[in-house]
């Protein structure tokens, strides 16, 4: 067997967030961003080799999804990601606002100091069971 | 230098699980220098490798995986679909199918109503025990009460295939949509179920034997048990199991016949000796065919099973009594011995302990048989001179189970 190459922090993959970018590869706080990116659309149950994985919360913003709902997923979503051995930190705030006579639109800013020192930080939209990247920023620099 | 010779398909094919080709995969992508070890759940090339590898375990899996397609090929290993497939094509045997259970019923109307002229499939039976329908097969005429035409007897057909639409006389109580029409339900409704794996492949293997003028013992079973060769066009045999004994002395050729579940009555004798005469009867040569008869017996076992093969005990003596009846059934006509000849065998009883663990084998670990407490004798006797032919099958009756579940604990 080979030597593998030196690795970069936290290795190589293929860019994914939304959908696979087959031939990009992605590295460092941006591969570490997209896999949160990726746990927070994928529900619970949904990764085949792994169920307990997964925290999206499109399917619970419901009617009646409430003000007082939105102000615990803070804690609750810091909880899981920092489960992640690669966080250093995380902070997580929640907006949710009214999109027309019932839609809702529940925006969450995170933002993640990782384990090498480097940092990320995200926007992300949940609206009719769609969750959206809106913006990624490294050190302070959108992607 | 010797070769050995795989005597099981198993011991050709290397089936592995999921884990083993996922585990194989991760091993390649490290041989290639990818550093695999910073790969976490949702990482997409890690999940694409886990769901290919699911995707060929399935591949792999024996019952319906690529084992299956190979054994598809081979007579004695194929099953199921692959099996129709094969001996249809190779050995042009299609499947004996499932027939619909027909039977007779009285219909008295206590009603004024005239009902008149009732069409085909227009009466709907119901056994309310089992929930089979059936409807008439022919049209009918029923009047009023007390009229020339207050009392008709239909003959109605299950609307479900095979052993689901059976009823005993009586069972069949009522006509759903003819309120005030009372039921005497006057004949049985035996319906057979398709052919199964065992029997199918057993027939097929006979087919060779058939076409052979040295064979006539196997041509007797081939035809007397396929359903499309019936001399009576009725497309329906419910021999499953024959045993033909030749006496070249007399030219006579005694073969008796049994069904999957012993005993078979009168008319399918006359229909065996019909199909055989017109089928396979090789000139100068009479043959006979017999009806076995039915011994029964009973089974009382205690069996010990470790706890791994999480069944509850109802469900371990269900699946024993299911393998001891469906085996008992196979059983030769007139029983093994030990040569093999033609002479009077047995149901052994270490044989009947045997079924009892391989039902729940591997957990099993002892077994004590109670009843057949001795081997049972079946006769088999062809006596051309006083004319006497008499064979026996064996008939379970009851199955006494005692069961314990053992923990097995862990580490061994």
């Amino acid at each position: 067997m080979s030597t593998p190459l030196q690795a970069p922090p936290f290795g190589r993959d293929t860019s994914a967030t939304d959908q696979v970018r087959y031939g990009v590869i992605v590295s460092g706080p941006r591969l570490v961003a997209e896999s949160i990116f990726r746990l927070l659309r994928t529900p619970k149950g949904q990764l085949l080799s792994d169920p307990f994985w997964g925290e999206s919360l499109a399917d619970r913003l419901g009617s009646d999804f409430s003000q007082a709902d939105a102000d615990t997923l803070p804690s609750q979503l810091e909880a899981a990601i920092e489960k992640d051995d690669r966080i250093d930190s995380v902070t997580v705030t929640s907006t949710l606002s009214k999109v027309g006579a019932t839609a809702l639109l529940l925006k969450l800013t995170i933002a993640a100091t990782l384990s090498d020192g480097s940092s990320f930080s995200m926007v992300v939209a949940y609206q009719d069971l769609t969750v959206t990247l809106l913006e990624l920023t490294f050190g302070g620099v959108t992607s | 230098m010797s070769m050995s010779i795989p005597t099981a398909l198993s011991e050709l094919i290397r089936q592995r699980t999921q884990e083993e080709i996922f585990g194989d995969s991760i091993t390649q992508m490290q041989s290639q220098a990818v550093a695999t070890e910073t790969w976490k759940s949702g990482d997409p090339t890690r999940e694409l490798l886990f769901t290919l590898s699911f995707q060929l375990a399935g591949l792999e899996d024996p019952n319906v995986g690529y084992p299956a397609i190979i054994g598809g090929g081979f007579l004695g290993y194929a099953a199921g679909p692959w099996l129709d497939a094969l001996a249809t094509s190779n050995y042009n045997s299609p499947r004996n199918p499932a027939t619909y259970a027909q039977c007779t019923l009285q219909l008295t109307n206590a009603t004024a109503q005239d009902f008149g002229t009732i069409e085909q499939n227009d009466t709907t039976a119901e056994n309310p025990t089992t929930h089979a329908t059936y409807h008439n097969t022919a049209s009918y005429v029923l009047g009023p009460a007390g009229g020339p035409t207050a009392v008709a007897t239909v003959t109605i057909e299950a609307d479900a295939a095979g052993s689901a639409g059976n009823s005993d006389v009586g069972d069949i109580s009522s006509v759903v949509n003819m309120p005030g029409v009372t039921v005497t339900h006057l004949t049985a409704a035996p319906g057979l179920d398709a052919e199964d794996d065992f029997a199918y492949t057993l027939r097929a293997q006979q087919k060779f034997v058939s076409l052979s003028p040295n064979g006539p013992v196997g041509a007797y079973t081939y035809v007397v048990t396929t359903a499309s060769l019936q001399a009576d066009g009725s497309g329906i045999t419910n021999v499953t199991r024959v045993r033909a004994i030749g006496d070249s002395d007399f030219g006579e050729a005694v073969f008796f016949i049994a069904g999957s579940s012993g005993p078979l009555a009168g008319p399918e004798a006359a229909r065996a000796q019909a199909t055989v005469i017109k089928w396979a009867e090789p000139l100068a040569v009479d043959s006979i065919a017999v009806l076995a008869t039915g011994v029964t017996f009973n089974v009382i076992y205690e069996l010990w099973v470790y706890d791994t093969i999480n069944l509850t005990q109802t469900e371990i003596e269900t699946l024993v009594e299911s393998a001891l009846r469906t085996a008992t059934n196979q059983r030769r006509i007139g029983g093994d011995n030990e040569t093999g000849d033609d002479t009077p065998g047995f149901i052994y009883a270490e044989w009947v302990r045997a079924q009892i663990t391989e039902a729940v084998a591997p957990h099993a670990f002892k077994c004590l048989l109670t009843a057949p407490a001795v081997d049972l004798p079946l006769d088999l006797t062809v006596d051309p001179i006083n004319n006497i032919y008499t064979a026996q099958v064996a008939e379970l009756v009851t199955v006494t189970p005692t069961i314990h579940i053992v923990p097995r604990g862990p580490g061994t």
